[in-house]
């Protein structure tokens, strides 16, 4: 309890590798747990399949969601994240290359709290994370976990 | 010789309930002549079918009720000159014979079996089926009378009728049967009586039963009329007859008229009645011929017994009279045929021209017609369908729609659906398709739409049949749905394209950037991490390479941007250019605060146009004038609209900028075309091309003019 975890889920190793060094960079020093696709970001957050040892009370903090995955797409997870009551509640933040129009509605119209366009100068990306970890982790007051308990009783 | 019907596809049949008709408004319509070649489109009115029976005159109406009356009143009359004893009332004229009882009952009947037979019992609270059967039982009632009468007579025994109502006082002269009616008037009640009977038999001659007994009864009273006029003395010293009386006579005249009438439209009273010349001439010649044959016979006893004349005197004038109201008669009756034989020919004249114009009508429609019997045997066809079909007009008159030409008419499905379903019900059956074998053209696809038309006057049916020719209409038919398959089959292959662009898009947009991104990145992370061993030309070249990812990354937007308006669809409004021209300014005013440019834009410039795609073609537009304007201390740029000879609305942006060669001026509107270098101004070429496709989305066109360092201009217009 009391650990921030942040969840990146990311299929390219280049962008996790510089998305976890621009954290670093802005002294994010939250736990990053990273995922590689959809399938294995339901898992995580369900505490199934793989992470089936996991204390599915711990719930992140914020998850950082990219739209292009292998096997289940960004916005199917985001689907099923708010299609569940264990998870509908956290933040989710969809961070992409894309700025179609399409993605935006569909993502903002799924429940994304945000849309970052991952930006292509790394000095931007870099401002991009700071702004992404200030707000998120430090800003914003997240549902307490109580509530979220005693919601989960009522049914 | 094979059938040439090979194909029978798609037909309709219409019941009435798409044009409801009844039988007789189709005759009405198509009236087939009785002359049967003749169909009758002819708007001559003078043609019109007259009715059978005209009302020549009312006359003939009325004439049977007056004489019913008639009857039933001189009856009642004597009847009740008995009851109160009035010599008067028993016989009418002073001094004259009085009628017998019997003869006034007889009377009384007569003129009620009239009244019932033309009422039908309808004015004496009787139905109307009672009616008939109690005239029949009456007329039986006066044939019996009539001819127990007689039998008295002949027999010459007392039946002891004759007195049932009332005992004669004083007993008549010169008669040994008191109260008992004439001979005559017997066998005049025994004729009517069965005259009523018979009235409605008719034989093979035009003369009925009725109208000859009638005449028999009619001319025995005629002859006691003219031998009382002419002073006839009746046998009145014999002692067995009674004599009829003149009283008596006279009604019986009427009743023969009343009872003639009675079914005048029917034997000879037809031809009297009839509006014909036969009918015509017998009306008028037949009252002064008898007026006047009876003047000139009275006039001849007249002068002999004034002792004019004597007998061969007298004989000889009546001889002479008697040949010259013949001649005349002759003569009349000749004029009246005359007169009638011009008329026909007048209407046979109406007709040959009523045929010639229904003929030249019909003869002049492009389409094959053609008429059948109701055997289908062809009556008539137009010239058309002699030419279409190549066929002889001798080879069809009056052959089997089947068998003439080699059968080359057979198909058994058709004629059946003619002979089944056209003729006995009223169905029309429209398009119809058949191929025909034709002579001129080969096989040609034919639309037969088939009509039943009635003869006039009768229930003759016909057939009618119109062709026509769909060959080229199923051929442009064939043509245009195969062109519209192949404009199906492009519309999919173009949906199919876009849809491949639009992946591709979105794969170039995602996918393409990512890269990108690494090298960005590590690039940065170089430098930042191994800033020690890196000099400054090492530094240099990593910051060529970041540099070159931007202006990737800028390359891929534009190429996206220029891709998504191409895709997007036009929502047309009202468009305030000028509006969005200031707002755009405004933001670029922001970009660089020390710029002097001086910026003219109207108040308003309302244009019919998508107004997010006229603000992308604003922002390039004037983003191009301030950037190309940005090497010049101080700057003008307009936006403006005139208006040409040929009324268009033409759109302007112009500024005062660096400009361009016009020999290079048809590479501006290219994509990624640019007439400037990255060093003087940035940019990816895009803007321009993307202008153009807006601008070229809404219908409109688009231009530019300029000159090097005198500035450019940019035309559009917007339809």
């Amino acid at each position: 309890m009391g650990e921030k975890i942040i969840l990146l889920v990311e299929d390219n190793p280049d962008d996790e590798l510089l998305t976890l060094r621009a954290l670093q960079q802005n002294k994010i020093q939250n736990k990053v747990v990273v995922v590689r696709d959809g399938a294995e970001a339901l898992d995580y957050l369900f505490g199934q399949g793989g992470f089936a040892d996991r204390d599915s009370n711990v719930m992140p903090q914020v998850i950082l969601l990219d739209l292009k995955l292998p096997k289940i797409d960004g916005l199917e997870v985001l689907k099923r994240i708010r299609a569940d009551e264990r998870t509908q509640l956290i933040p989710v933040v969809i961070l992409t290359s894309s700025k179609e129009e399409q993605d935006l509605i569909n993502g903002y119209k799924r429940g994304a709290n945000s849309y970052i366009r991952k930006p292509v100068d790394f000095t931007q990306f870099l401002e991009a994370a700071k702004q992404l970890g200030l707000y998120w982790l430090l800003l914003n007051e997240p549902v307490p976990i109580r509530e979220l308990k005693n919601d989960k009783q009522t049914y | 010789m094979p059938n040439i019907f090979e194909k029978a596809a798609e037909r309709k049949i219409d019941r009435d309930s798409e044009e409801p008709k009844s039988s007789s408004e189709i005759s009405d319509e198509s009236v087939i002549g009785s002359d049967e070649h003749y169909a009758g489109l002819y708007p001559d009115t003078r043609l019109a079918v007259s009715e059978a029976i005209p009302p020549t005159s009312r006359f003939f109406d009325y004439m049977p009720t007056f004489a019913g009356f008639f009857s039933l009143i001189c009856g009642s009359v004597v009847l009740l000159g008995w009851l109160l004893d009035i010599a008067l009332l028993k016989s009418f004229i002073p001094g004259q014979l009085a009628m017998k009882t019997n003869a006034a009952v007889c009377f009384v009947v007569t003129g009620l079996i009239i009244l019932l037979i033309i009422s039908k019992g309808k004015h004496y609270k009787l139905p109307p089926q009672y009616a008939i059967p109690a005239a029949r039982i009456l007329s039986l009632g006066l044939l019996l009378i009539g001819f127990l009468t007689l039998i008295e007579y002949i027999g010459n025994i007392d039946l002891s009728i004759d007195q049932l109502l009332f005992t004669e006082w004083p007993i008549g002269l010169n008669t040994s049967h008191p109260n008992r009616i004439a001979p005559t008037t017997a066998f005049n009640f025994l004729l009517i009586g069965l005259a009523f009977l018979l009235i409605d038999k008719k034989t093979k001659f035009l003369l009925k039963p009725t109208e000859a007994l009638i005449f028999i009864v009619a001319n025995v009273s005629f002859f006691v009329v003219v031998g009382n006029l002419y002073g006839v003395t009746f046998y009145r010293d014999q002692e067995s007859f009674t004599v009829m009386a003149l009283n008596t006579a006279v009604i019986y005249l009427v009743i023969s008229a009343g009872i003639l009438s009675l079914r005048h439209g029917e034997g000879i009273m037809s031809i009297i009645v009839s509006r014909n010349a036969g009918g015509i001439s017998s009306r008028k010649l037949l009252p002064p011929v008898i007026i006047v044959t009876l003047f000139f016979g009275w006039l001849r006893i007249f002068g002999q017994d004034m002792g004019w004349f004597d007998i061969r005197f007298g004989d000889s004038i009546l001889t002479v009279f008697s040949i010259a109201i013949m001649v005349a008669l002759i003569l009349a009756i000749a004029c009246s045929l005359n007169k009638s034989d011009a008329e026909r020919e007048q209407h046979m004249k109406l007709i040959q021209s009523a045929r010639d114009y229904s003929e030249n009508i019909i003869n002049s429609i492009r389409d094959p017609v053609l008429v059948l019997d109701k055997n289908l045997r062809i009556k008539s066809a137009n010239i058309s369908f002699y030419k279409i079909f190549g066929i002889e007009r001798e080879e069809i008159n009056e052959r089997a729609f089947d068998e003439f030409a080699n059968q080359k008419w057979a198909n058994k499905k058709f004629n059946q659906l003619l002979i089944q379903s056209l003729l006995p019900e009223i169905k029309t059956i429209d398009n119809y398709e058949l191929e025909i074998n034709t002579s001129n053209q080969g096989n040609r696809m034919f639309s037969i739409n088939a009509r039943k038309i009635y003869g006039a006057g009768n229930n003759t049916r016909f057939v009618l049949l119109v062709f026509w020719d769909i060959t080229d209409r199923k051929k442009y038919e064939e043509e245009l749905k195969n062109i519209n398959i192949s404009l199906e089959d492009k519309s999919l292959k173009l949906d199919a394209a876009n849809k491949e662009l639009e992946a591709f898009s979105y794969s170039v947009s995602h996918d393409m950037r990512a890269p990108l991104r690494s090298i960005d990145g590590f690039s940065q992370v170089l430098v930042e991490d191994y800033s020690a061993s890196l000099d400054d030309k090492a530094k240099n070249f990593l910051g060529r390479i970041r540099a070159g990812v931007q202006r990737m990354a800028q390359l891929i937007d534009d190429m996206l941007m220029l891709s998504r308006v191409s895709r997007s669809e036009i929502h047309r409004a009202k468009v305030d250019l000028a509006a969005w021209a200031r707002a755009i300014v405004e933001e670029l005013q922001k970009q660089d605060t020390n710029r002097r440019v001086k910026f003219i834009i109207p108040d308003s410039m309302i244009v019919e146009g998508d107004s997010h795609l006229l603000g992308i073609v604003m922002e390039n537009l004037l983003g191009n004038s301030w950037k190309f304007t940005s090497k010049h201390p101080e700057a003008t740029i307009e936006l403006g609209m005139f208006i040409t000879a040929d009324n268009t609305r033409t759109y302007f942006v112009r500024d005062d900028g660096a400009g361009f060669e016009m020999k290079y001026s048809h590479n501006l509107f290219g994509a990624f075309q640019r007439l400037h270098t990255i060093a003087e101004f940035d940019g990816t070429g895009i803007g321009l091309a993307t202008v153009q496709r807006i601008i070229h989305k809404h219908g409109g066109q688009v231009w530019a003019k300029g000159a090097v360092e005198k500035g450019a201009t940019i035309y559009f217009t917007i339809p």
